[in-house]
């Protein structure tokens, strides 16, 4: 019940008051206490990297619990942080041959986040891949057998959290910030994406509901 | 991307012609014997350029036993304005680390002078380990941080030497990397070095990590050969000190001397909370038999951290990432499990038949142990790894670098 109130209080408007930085006291619901618990039995590293990914690994739980579109299957700390989460959200399809588009209703990342990354700078495709659906029609994702990475930009500042990865994905994937400019070589992954989405500019966004719903996500209590 | 090892100057000549006590001097207060610290000193110098190549020289005069020169530049005709290059090779543009090899053999032929005309970033992690100081002479700012960041983990000292031409400064920094928590280059950095460091670092934005490109300086050494020179010769006096012990130890320190006001100063050097490099000091373990016919079971043997938890430790051969999934053009995934080289092909899907690559989620720089756990009793070879010199294992906050028994490999020159 106690869980139940405090996450009332870390949703929507209560996580609008407090910001991000709010996540760290939300308290997790039992499944997640239970893969948090499983990650951290298996946490390596040098102590300040671990206690980088415990942080990490709640604040991205506590996200999900809040947000009500983000589902956390997996974590791995055994080295690099790594994370599958299933994102609901509208995401692009490559055209049918009839040139029809298609739109899937979830992701499936996988975030990984090096331990190089809390004191450098890395390249934006370097911590978000779509592992779901295949075939994904944006400019800023690469090709499959590259394991589309989702380019985020041409550098993230070090030591981002793994939390405003998950919001410049989910910005990404909706398109509510985009670039298709395919001239420009920081970001497009795909040009014949960028050049379908320049004649197709009244598609954009995919949605403009926010990130975070209204309604308190209670999956697992 | 694959490390590298450097290439010796091909001569068979070993002995000076003149030898060095017809003009060593007596150094006051010498507790050493001279002559058997120079015979036994090795030294790698990063940067053969308009400091760098003065610094060689000198310690070439000295005869030194072993001389290891890394720069992936060439000379152009401007280089004579600030370097003592041949105008030759000036005119015709050779690669700085070779010809600077080249110049150094020629003075000292008793010197083994081998080169590496890179970037240091490409070089196997254990290549510095058998030297007894390093010199940087280079104001790429990545290739400072590498250097600095290897001589910390190896523990070996380092001497940087540099100029700032406007101002008729010399200066020279010594780190002694005695303790891993002592300063590095690294910890005097302000923010706007820090960002200057993000902004040259470009990367391929489909290779992942292992294809950054370091930007290199495009500006060149604006400065009198003078000024050059003098920094040079400022680093050399160091080594020397340094190397025989003259006077009081050489702490961390920056020597600055300014021609404007004829003044020298020494600040010491402090280790910073912020530093952006690891401080951890690696141990090394020399492998009885080659690294590839070790198993990695073995090699966790070898660093005494076989008693440890699996998930305690991490396995990163150099030059290698081990791939658990890989992907094929059509999105098929198929398991690999084995190490290999970043950017090549892993062989061909079984569903479809066109290349397979590593999936970038599941490729590990530095792979956990559980994750290999069935696999400890193949060997490197047998898992994918080939042609490395070194390993490193991880536990906790130690590091182990497993080293070849032979631990640099020496190729001829190409004249």
């Amino acid at each position: 019940m106690k869980v139940m109130e405090m996450n009332k209080r870390m949703s929507g408007d209560g996580l609008a008051a407090h910001g991000l930085g709010g996540l760290s006291h939300v308290v997790l619901n039992r499944r997640y206490q239970q893969l948090l618990k499983k990650a951290m039995r298996c946490c390596g590293g040098p102590s300040p990297w671990q206690c980088r990914k415990q942080g990490e690994a709640h604040d991205l739980l506590a996200l999900a619990q809040v947000c009500g579109r983000l589902d956390v299957k997996e974590i791995d700390m055994k080295g690099s942080f790594r994370a599958i989460v299933v994102m609901e959200a509208p995401v692009m399809l490559r055209p049918d041959h009839t040139g029809q588009c298609r739109l899937a209703e979830y992701a499936i990342l996988g975030i990984l986040y090096h331990e190089e990354a809390v004191s450098a700078a890395l390249p934006g495709a370097a911590f978000v891949s779509v592992l779901a659906p295949n075939d994904l029609w944006y400019a800023n994702v690469g090709s499959l057998d590259k394991g589309q990475p989702l380019c985020l930009g041409l550098t993230l500042p070090a030591a981002i959290p793994v939390k405003e990865i998950v919001l410049m994905a989910w910005g990404a994937l909706t398109m509510q910030t985009v670039m298709i400019d395919e001239r420009d070589s920081a970001g497009v992954l795909n040009a014949d994406a960028a050049r379908w989405w320049q004649d197709n500019l009244q598609r954009i966004p995919l949605t403009g509901e926010p990130f975070i719903r209204r309604q308190v996500d209670r999956r697992g209590d | 991307m694959s490390r590298r090892r450097f290439m010796k100057v091909a001569d068979t000549r070993l002995v000076c012609p003149v030898p060095r006590d017809q003009r060593l001097p007596q150094f006051t207060g010498l507790r050493k014997d001279a002559h058997a610290v120079l015979n036994g000193l090795s030294i790698g110098v990063v940067g053969a350029g308009s400091v760098g190549l003065n610094y060689l020289t000198a310690m070439a005069t000295l005869q030194i036993k072993k001389l290891l020169v890394v720069d992936p530049g060439c000379f152009k005709p401007q280089s004579l304005l600030t370097h003592r290059v041949p105008p030759s090779a000036a005119r015709n543009g050779g690669a700085k680390a070779r010809i600077a090899a080249k110049i150094c053999h020629e003075i000292s032929p008793a010197t083994e002078c081998s080169y590496f005309p890179g970037p240091v970033e490409d070089l196997e992690l254990s290549a510095f380990l058998d030297v007894d100081l390093v010199v940087l002479a280079t104001d790429n700012l990545a290739a400072e941080k590498d250097v600095s960041q290897r001589c910390l983990h190896l523990g070996i000292p380092l001497l940087q030497c540099a100029v700032h031409g406007e101002t008729l400064v010399a200066q020279v920094r010594f780190c002694s990397n005695q303790q891993a928590d002592g300063p590095c280059l690294c910890c005097s950095y302000n923010s706007e070095e820090r960002e200057h460091l993000a902004a040259r670092t470009r990367f391929s934005c489909l290779g992942g990590l292992g294809d950054r490109e370091i930007e290199v300086p495009r500006a060149p050494t604006m400065s009198t050969a003078a000024t050059c020179s003098l920094a040079a010769d400022l680093g050399a006096t160091m080594t020397l000190r340094h190397a025989l012990s003259l006077g009081s130890p050489l702490q961390d320190c920056q020597v600055e001397f300014c021609g404007y006001t004829n003044t020298s100063s020494t600040t010491p050097l402090r280790h910073s909370d912020r530093c952006l490099c690891d401080h951890t000091r690696w141990q090394i373990v020399q492998s009885p038999s080659p690294l590839a016919q070790t198993s990695l079971g073995e090699l966790l043997d070898l660093t005494g951290y076989g008693a440890a938890s699996p998930w305690q430790i991490s396995i990163a051969p150099s030059g290698h990432v081990f791939v658990e999934i890989g992907v094929c053009q059509s999105g098929h995934w198929q398991r690999i499990r084995r190490f290999g080289q970043q950017g090549r092909s892993w062989g061909k899907c079984k569903r479809c038949g066109r290349l397979l690559y590593a999936h970038p989620f599941f490729a590990h720089e530095s792979v956990p142990a559980t994750a290999v756990g069935d696999l400890l009793g193949r060997s490197l070879r047998r898992l994918g790894v080939h042609g490395t010199q070194s390993v490193l294992t991880r536990c906790d906050s130690a590091a182990t670098l497993v080293v070849q028994p032979s631990n640099i490999f020496v190729g001829s020159s190409q004249p």
